[in-house]
């Protein structure tokens, strides 16, 4: 079986919040182009983990992080955390365009909120590029200078994606991307998750096993902050290889 | 059970009349002005500087070109110090050094305004050794601060996390997360929170006594004592001429509909603006 | 992957460094003002103090024209107006406030509160105005009619002006009214409803409940409002000079000219020619910043424990 290549990798990732543990020495090697799920019962540590890569779990107060994150091979506590982020993006659970811009504003917002200025040819260009990469360019043709927030929950959830992706990053966080969203929104984007793992790599947190097991390529199970198991998505959910994982895909677990 | 009850419909009845005694106070003060007020108002009232001394006639142009300049001058001292003050404590909640500035803030807010006039003479009209709008633009920027601060800190406090948590999750800096996501969304309350701060300092006296100090001229230089309305409203009604007097009435009434409007913007308008952007 | 760094990421580092430094400037300023004006005034009243030193506070002369001056005329009638205008005006704010809060339904409070607003957002100088030319007649002649009632006829000399500490007392009752009664809603609002139906479920009246339940449960955060009412009201200035007299002797009845801290220096600064006049000016203004500063720090200690309740 071909290995695959690694975009990233965690070395005994742990984390708190004051004193509390919440990651215990979770080591895992994210493959390249791949979808990536991660589940877990609640309260697992699943966003906390996320969370540590892309450096948000810092900036809670008293939250702290030991191990190592590394993306493409260099570790990330080397890099601006800053930088960090415009290789890592970060969709959320809440969709959450910023109010105060149009959708075509919001599609650039990294662009405009690190600085960077762009022709209007060029902001033009990943406007549509992006919009047509989520499936939204039809959609929105007409509404590009519309708030962000008139679009309907679905649509500025792909907006979010819209945004992130449209810094090109390497990797691209979720975390549980379609559980404020309704059943035909969230087919539209689990399609779309696995659409994008030609252009960017996906790890996307999820509650829900069948959506792990639909869309992921590989899994990584989480439990009381540990990483259980970890491998190709058909391998886990046919012969789990930790009695935990398979009470967990049995249904033990809520 | 009786006694209960008609103690009952009398505090009832009570406290609708301490209310009435508002409303009925209010509407007795607002006719005088108006009343009053509206007499003398006429062309000449808001284009002409005051008469020289003993004629009739002359206008308050020169209180309300003063007011205008001296409050959008106080504002413009104040905005940038006192929104970064509450930009700072926003951002530093929970820290002592940001409750020790909210503290000062709050210290400031209650210093009497006759102290503020008395600070602004002693450190900038002995200094420059003469009275000058700009020391009485300071005076009031000193007043202007502190509610700007807790106005700023409050709204930015209304953001929600998921907004800034999304920004940084784009690669940006604190400041740009700041500026371009919360200030941007929360500035319909932070402009809000302007006006209503500049109606206020429109309307105060005390700290220009001695700092603009007034004059019967025209005035547009800054560094010149400058009139203003309420200034111009208590030298009239202090002064033994009837004409004058008659005057304060007009220029009151013209300062009470300023402070309106602005309050009246602070409300409606911004919100209605913001909306329409979007 | 570790790039060199671009030339938006050095603007946004230079951008960064730039607003850190202007929200620590803005705040140092505002810490380093309350102690400046400190300084400043206690520098510029040195004269005063050289004359007069720690006496001054007690001190009943205030005589410009032999130069002696002292704080306790202003003191007293600046205690006396604050604590008389305190007195008129809670019943009437509680009053309001209760009636806002448990009376008057949706479409009578919000003009209410409307007319509130609006009336304690009235300058100061304009309250003058109207006391000046309207309550101080209306005081005149009820102060002569008193002084007739029980014969007296120092009262009725002293009151054919109007002007004094009652007609003061009365202006600034008006003028605090607005700021206690908002103060005090806001905390009748905070009582919780189940407390309420509670009441009225074990067959209390409307009335009952509110001496017996809200009343107590907002005794504190009142208090705290009613102290910061008596902080605005003893830093009240240009209502207060327009109609209390300019006395510059120690007031024997409500009828009599007085002046207050802040009405002394607004009534004589510019007239005060000689460096010890104004030194004293300017001390009463030090006494008075510091009393603002000691009610603010009262009224903070008493409303923190209000809300551990």
């Amino acid at each position: 079986m071909e290995e695959p290549v690694i975009v990233l990798e965690t070395q005994k990732i742990n984390a708190w919040f004051g004193k509390e543990q919440v990651l215990f020495d979770v080591s895992a090697r994210i493959p390249k182009n791949r979808v990536t799920a991660i589940m877990g019962p609640s309260g697992c540590g699943k966003t906390t983990f996320v969370r540590t890569v892309n450096g948000l779990h810092l900036m809670t107060p008293g939250a702290r992080s030991s191990g190592t994150v590394l993306l493409e091979g260099t570790d990330t506590s080397t890099m601006d955390i800053v930088n960090v982020r415009k290789h890592i993006g970060m969709v959320f659970q809440r969709p959450n365009p910023f109010p105060t811009m149009t959708v075509y504003e919001n599609v650039l917002a990294g662009y405009r909120l690190t600085g960077q200025r762009l022709s209007r040819e060029k902001a033009d260009q990943i406007v549509e590029a992006t919009l047509n990469k989520v499936g939204l360019w039809t959609e929105v043709q007409t509404k590009l200078f519309k708030a962000g927030t008139s679009l309907s929950g679905g649509q500025q959830q792909r907006l979010c994606i819209a945004r992130t992706i449209a810094m090109e990053p390497a990797v691209v966080l979720f975390d549980e991307p379609t559980s404020a969203l309704d059943p035909k929104s969230t087919a539209i984007i689990e399609e779309l998750l696995s659409g994008l793992k030609s252009d960017y790599s996906i790890i996307f947190v999820t509650h829900g096993l069948q959506q792990a097991a639909r869309i992921s390529d590989y899994v990584a199970f989480f439990m009381l902050g540990e990483l259980v198991e970890f491998g190709e998505t058909k391998r886990v959910f046919v012969g789990p290889q930790d009695k935990r994982t398979e009470d967990y895909l049995s249904g033990k677990y809520g | 059970m009786t006694a209960r009850k008609l103690k009952n419909g009398v505090m009832g009845f009570l406290v609708a009349a301490s209310a009435m005694l508002l409303i009925a106070v209010l509407v007795v003060i607002m006719w005088h002005i108006f009343i009053s007020g509206v007499r003398y108002l006429n062309w000449d009232f808001f284009t002409k500087a005051p008469a020289p001394f003993g004629e009739n006639g002359g206008g308050v142009f020169n209180a309300i070109v003063g007011t205008f300049l001296i409050t959008l001058v106080a504002a413009a001292i104040g905005t940038p110090f006192g929104m970064f003050a509450g930009i700072y404590v926003a951002e530093h909640r929970g820290h002592r050094f940001a409750d020790i500035v909210r503290l000062c803030a709050d210290a400031l807010q209650g210093v009497p305004s006759i102290v503020i006039g008395i600070f602004g003479y002693t450190f900038l009209v002995v200094r420059f050794r003469s009275y000058s709008a700009l020391s009485a633009s300071v005076a009031l920027a000193f007043m202007f601060v502190p509610t700007t601060t807790r106005v700023t800190e409050e709204v930015l406090n209304l953001v929600p996390s998921g907004l800034q948590e999304a920004a940084y999750a784009l690669g940006a800096r604190r400041s740009s997360v700041v500026w371009n996501v919360s200030i941007k969304t929360a500035a319909a309350g932070i402009t809000s929170g302007l006006l209503t701060s500049m109606a206020r300092i429109a309307g105060e006296t005390a700290p220009l006594l001695f700092t603009a100090f007034g004059s019967r001229y025209i005035e547009w230089n800054m560094l010149r004592p400058m009139s203003a309305l309420p200034l111009q409203i208590y030298i009239y009604a202090s002064s033994p001429y009837p004409a004058l007097q008659q005057q304060a009435w007009s220029a009151a009434f013209v300062l009470v509909l300023l402070i309106l409007l602005l309050q009246y913007s602070a409300k409606h308008l911004i919100a209605r603006v913001l909306r329409v952007k979007a | 992957m570790a790039a060199q760094p671009s030339r938006s990421d050095q603007r946004e580092l230079v951008r960064e460094r730039a607003f850190t430094a202007a929200g620590l400037t803005a705040a140092v300023a505002l810490v380093t003002t309350i102690v400046l004006f400190l300084l400043q005034l206690f520098v510029a009243s040195r004269t005063s103090q050289a004359a007069f030193g720690l006496p001054f506070l007690w001190r009943s002369e205030w005589n410009p024209v032999t130069e002696q001056f002292g704080a306790l005329p202003m003191v007293i009638g600046t205690l006396i107006t604050g604590f008389g205008a305190l007195l008129i005006s809670t019943p009437f704010a509680l009053g309001i406030a209760i009636f806002l809060a448990d009376y008057a339904g949706r479409k009578v409070a919000e003009p209410v509160k409307y007319l509130i607003g609006l009336l304690g957002g009235l300058p100061s100088v304009i309250f003058g105005l109207w006391g000046l030319f309207v309550l101080v007649p209306i005081v005149s002649r009820f102060e002569v009619w008193f002084g007739r009632l029980v014969g007296s006829q120092a009262l009725v000399a002293s009151g054919t002006t109007g002007v004094g500490l009652l007609a003061a007392i009365l202006l600034l009752a008006i003028m605090i009214l607005p700021f206690s009664a908002s103060l005090i809603l806001e905390s009748l609002l905070v009582v919780p409803t189940e407390l309420k139906e509670g009441a009225l479920a074990l067959g209390a009246t409307k009335w009952d409940t509110i001496q017996n339940v809200e009343l107590p449960y907002v005794r504190k955060s009142t208090v705290g409002a009613l102290v910061l009412s008596l902080g605005r009201a003893l830093g009240e200035t240009m209502a207060v000079t327009m109609v209390i007299g300019n006395g510059m002797r120690l007031p024997h009845s409500l009828f009599d000219p007085a002046n207050t801290l802040a009405s002394a220096i607004a009534n004589q600064f510019l007239e005060a020619t000689s460096p010890v006049y104004v030194g004293s000016l300017i001390q009463l203004s030090l006494i008075l910043f510091i009393i603002a500063i000691l009610i603010n720090i009262a009224a903070r200690v008493i409303l923190r424990r209000g809300v551990q309740q």
